[in-house]
């Protein structure tokens, strides 16, 4: 098979993308994974939704938290499944509330008291200290992160947050520390969250400003200051992944998703139904290696019998990344034609009615995408994201998965495009209230990077 | 497809890379200082160039300016212009051009809608060909990211007063990666690569063509008569994306569509009656024929900073209005309003000539209003007229247009009373401070909260009747590579565009 990302250095103009043949479909039962194996195998899907079939009819919907629900405890490999699935949205939120904030604080800070922008208020500073211990690792390249939280909170005045702020000097983790604060105050909610495995306390209260005042200075018109909790969707991420380990019962805070026996050893299909990893092989293939749970199938070598390298593209190349789609299109073309005309009545027509190609297309696209964005490639993520969404079912729902739009906004925030960052992201905060601080302090960024400027406006008729 | 389109579309000549793509209008004029539609502004974008542009992570860098030295103070800065830079006609870029093009802008003879773009420039001095200092009059942080405007050819004019129907407007002379070649009787436009650029395009040339309707627009690039469309409508996406030879490009444009009341006119100035009017309308049933867009309650995008989400799209709701009109003095005869004079109540609608959505939509809503009993004479309108009876003359009773927005969503020019764009004639001092004020805010926030209130006061006093958003994607066939659409100018990094096979 030929690489996709085979180059040819040509004097001054790109090199041409190589467009490997698609290979013939293999013979055999099972064709593409899951969605061959229930079309030649309708009686897998039947024995797998007999029970609880509310569950995975929310999964197909893109509602993890409904389908979480719809399992409960009794349906350990469904419920886990869904737990990973909303545990892996706070996770691609918490990866772009850690990119928004380093870069409005960075920002801010660089402008303020030269002639670029107001100082940064206290209120700022902590939401910037709070952020950057959230972080977690500097995966994505960011500026900030634990080691630079300190820095935010030198200088705070003293109050009754103070304990934590020395916490954050110190380098030491502040979310044990007991204060009477607004800081504190949220942080024992936070506690309370992950203690009990219960997102619901933590998220009435993203809703709500961690800090709001009233500024006012002379000559100008009074407007309300909000700031917002930054490591929301870093404790809810960590919550719904608990949730996925207690579902079978482990009390060890320690379990890792890559041990979970609803991925190790349910049943093929609890196991990868509705994933972007085709087959329980390329699962535990995939266990072993990926870095985080949202990248599991992104380079199985299943995706290399439809044509597209598993390997990563050598640069961030958005051309590539479209041949990539087009390669994997008529991969899944010659897929479906196979499934469509040899598979039994009722399972082809499963495939069909489900769309279940379009879901593991879409899944798969997600999770390179999550990829791409980890190697520090944002404009294949873009385009890849832009392949992914459903445009004749625009928004979140079942055409679109809300990480669909949340990736979305990461990789042009990545690629320094803010607007379109705030544009997607709006299509999934609409539908979710506790994002709500995220858009207003992405908003805040948009913003900040127009201070000054005049814009510029037509007519477009 | 008739014999004369084929004719007008057909191949380049052989070994020539030609870029063709669709405009809904043709621009009217290729003059920066008197670009007023987004269509002038991708042709400008070919042919001119500027002291400062957006890279494609959006961060200015240079292009006629190489780089420059801010005062430590914001007051002023120097630039060093860069050399050996030629306009199309041969002669030398330099630091007059720079003086000249400021002068023109700012010209109240010359009168461009673009005079705001250098109002914050106190003076500018060459200091030898190369060189020029610029003093501002407040300090400035980034004056880069302000130095975007077009630069024109001082040789080219007798004077900074230039006058709008200069022939240079269709004989235009820039230093940009295209040279105007033709601009010709069907409204097409071709340019050439220039070949003296600094940055040499890939693509020999680019021809625009006017082409109005937006269906026959997605079967030409189906059939690859042309390499682009600039902006598909919503119902034409699912088409296109299915055809595998297309490439969709996803941008924000932040535009919305609208009904602008001329409100000089005394029944429109009339509260009750705008307020009246805009309720007779069915907003969603305009949407409808055009595919999914988003409804807007002011004006601004629902994802912008500045939409304010608590203030509800006004509903249709024709029981309210006539109520509202009765209350304005009107009376329902069984078949029409009569105002308070006896006079029929009857709106004089300007749009946009030959474009199939703004018929559609005028279409609908003239019936719509006719069916309440509000009479509608439509009246469509050319592109050079348009400029002048309804940027000039505000020729209206009702102008029915869209407005599209680069990232900065900045209103002033539309809702400030002192705006060059407030073809409603809009004025309300609440609304000229915020605006001010918001203009000069240094803080995020504080910009944020003030336009948020220029939202809801303008949707209070409803100056327009606010129509819809609509998500912007260009088309183009998978030949052409390294596509990098500016949000707003679409062309700007064309230079790095190829057109294979």
């Amino acid at each position: 098979m030929v690489l996709l990302w085979s180059a040819v250095a040509c004097v001054g103009e790109p090199p041409e993308p190589s467009i490997p043949e698609t290979p013939p479909p293999e013979d055999g039962a099972v064709g593409l994974g899951w969605v061959g194996q229930v079309g030649f195998h309708p009686e897998d899907f039947a024995a797998l939704t007999a029970t609880h079939r509310e569950g995975w009819v929310a999964l197909h919907a893109n509602d993890a938290v409904a389908a979480w629900e719809a399992f409960g405890p009794a349906d350990a490999a469904g419920a886990t499944r869904a737990a990973l699935v909303e545990g892996s949205l706070h996770a691609d939120l918490a990866a772009l509330t850690a990119r928004v904030h380093d870069t409005l604080w960075t920002r801010w800070r660089t402008r303020a008291g030269s002639h670029g922008a107001a100082p940064l208020p206290d209120a700022g500073r902590w939401v910037a200290a709070l952020a950057s211990v959230c972080a977690g690792p500097s995966a994505y390249g960011l500026a900030s992160g634990p080691e630079t939280a300190p820095s935010w909170v030198m200088g705070l005045p003293p109050g009754p947050d103070s304990g934590i702020a020395n916490a954050i000097a110190g380098a030491r983790d502040p979310f044990p520390v007991e204060a009477d604060g607004p800081v504190g105050r949220r942080l024992a909610l936070h506690r309370a969250a992950m203690e009990a495995r219960d997102p619901q306390h933590l998220l009435a209260a993203a809703a709500d400003p961690l800090f709001s005042e009233t500024a006012a200075s002379p000559g100008a018109t009074a407007f309300d200051r909000r700031f917002w909790d930054p490591c929301v969707d870093a404790t809810l991420a960590r919550v719904w992944f608990a949730r996925a380990a207690d579902v079978e019962g482990s009390a060890d805070p320690r379990s890792s998703w890559r041990t979970l026996p609803a991925l190790r050893s349910a049943p093929p299909l609890a196991a990868t139904f509705l994933a972007p990893w085709p087959t329980p092989e390329d699962l535990a293939t995939e266990l072993r290696v990926v870095p985080r749970f949202g990248e599991l199938g992104a380079r199985t070598t299943a995706i290399g019998r439809l044509g597209v390298s598993p390997a990563l593209a050598p640069s961030d190349d958005a051309d590539l990344a479209r041949a990539q789609v087009r390669a994997l299109d008529a991969g899944l073309d010659a897929w479906s034609a196979k499934i469509a005309d040899q598979a039994p009545a009722d399972g082809a027509a499963l495939v069909r009615d489900l769309g279940l190609v379009r879901v593991f297309r879409q899944a798969w696209l997600l999770a390179r995408a999550r990829t791409e964005l980890s190697a520090k490639h944002p404009a294949t993520a873009a385009v890849l994201l832009g392949a992914a969404e459903d445009r004749d079912r625009p928004g979140v729902g079942p055409g679109n998965p809300p990480s669909l739009y949340v990736l979305m906004a990461e990789a042009e925030l990545a690629g320094g495009h803010l607007r379109e960052a705030l544009g997607a992201f709006h299509t999934v905060a609409v539908s979710r209230p506790e994002l709500h601080g995220l858009e207003e302090t992405l908003s805040d960024l948009v913003v900040l990077e127009g201070l000054g400027k005049p814009g510029d406006s037509k007519e477009d008729p | 497809m008739n014999a004369l389109t084929l004719l007008l579309l057909a191949a380049p000549p052989a070994g020539a890379s030609s870029l063709r793509y669709a405009e809904d209008r043709a621009p009217t004029v290729v003059n920066p200082l008197f670009a007023t539609s987004l269509s002038e502004a991708r042709v400008d974008e070919l042919v001119f160039d500027s002291l400062f542009a957006d890279d494609p992570e959006l961060r200015s860098t240079g292009r006629l300016a190489e780089s420059f030295e801010l005062a430590p103070d914001g007051l002023s800065m120097v630039l060093h212009l860069r050399r050996g830079v030629k306009w199309h006609d041969g002669e030398d870029f330099d630091s007059a051009d720079v003086v000249f093009s400021i002068d023109a802008y700012r010209s109240t003879t010359t009168a461009s809608s673009e005079a705001g773009r250098v109002i914050w420039i106190k003076r500018a001095i060459p200091q030898d060909p190369y060189t020029v200092v610029l003093e501002f009059a407040k300090p400035e942080y980034a004056p880069q990211d302000k130095l975007h405007f077009k630069i024109l050819p001082s040789h080219r004019f007798a004077s900074p007063d230039v006058k709008r129907n200069d022939t240079f407007r269709t004989n235009p002379i820039g230093t940009g990666p295209f040279r105007l070649v033709s601009f010709n009787p069907d409204n097409s436009i071709s340019v050439a690569r220039a070949d003296t650029h600094w940055r040499p395009a890939k693509i020999d040339e680019l021809v625009m063509r006017e082409v109005s309707d937006k269906a026959y627009q997605a079967k030409l690039l189906l059939y690859e008569s042309l390499e682009a469309l600039v902006r598909v409508l919503p119902r034409d996406l699912a088409t296109l994306e299915n055809d595998r030879k297309i490439e969709l490009y996803p941008y924000q444009t932040n535009s919305w569509w609208y009904f602008g009341f001329n409100l000089s006119n005394p029944t429109f100035a009339d509260e009750r009656v705008r307020a009246a009017l805009t309720r007779m309308v069915d907003v969603n049933a305009l949407l409808a024929p055009i595919g999914t867009g988003d409804r807007v309650s002011g004006p601004f995008v629902p994802s912008s900073p500045f939409y304010d989400h608590s203030v509800p799209v006004v509903p249709y709701d024709p029981d309210g209005a006539a109520a509202m009109l009765t209350s304005a003095g009107y009376a329902f005869n069984g078949q029409k309003w009569l105002g308070p004079d006896g006079r029929e109540l009857r709106i004089r609608l300007v749009a946009p000539a030959n474009l199939e959505t703004a018929q559609d939509v005028v279409i609908n809503v003239q019936s719509q209003l006719q069916s309440r009993g509000v009479g509608v004479e439509p009246v469509f309108v050319g592109a050079a007229e348009w400029k002048e009876q309804v940027w000039r003359d505000r020729g209206f009773d009702l102008v029915l247009s869209q407005w599209s927005f680069d990232r900065n969503e900045d209103v002033w020019e539309q809702f400030h009373s002192a705006g060059t764009r407030n073809f409603t004639r809009f004025s309300d001092p609440d609304v000229d401070r915020m605006l001010t004020e918001a203009r000069d805010a240094m803080d995020p926030q504080q910009k944020k909260a003030l336009l948020r209130q220029v939202h809801a006061r303008v949707a209070q006093l409803q100056p327009m009747i606010f129509l819809f958003t609509l998500d912007s994607y260009a088309a183009m066939n998978v030949k052409v590579k390294n596509v990098v659409v500016h949000p707003f100018y679409f062309f700007t990094w064309v230079s790095d565009w190829v057109l294979q096979g």
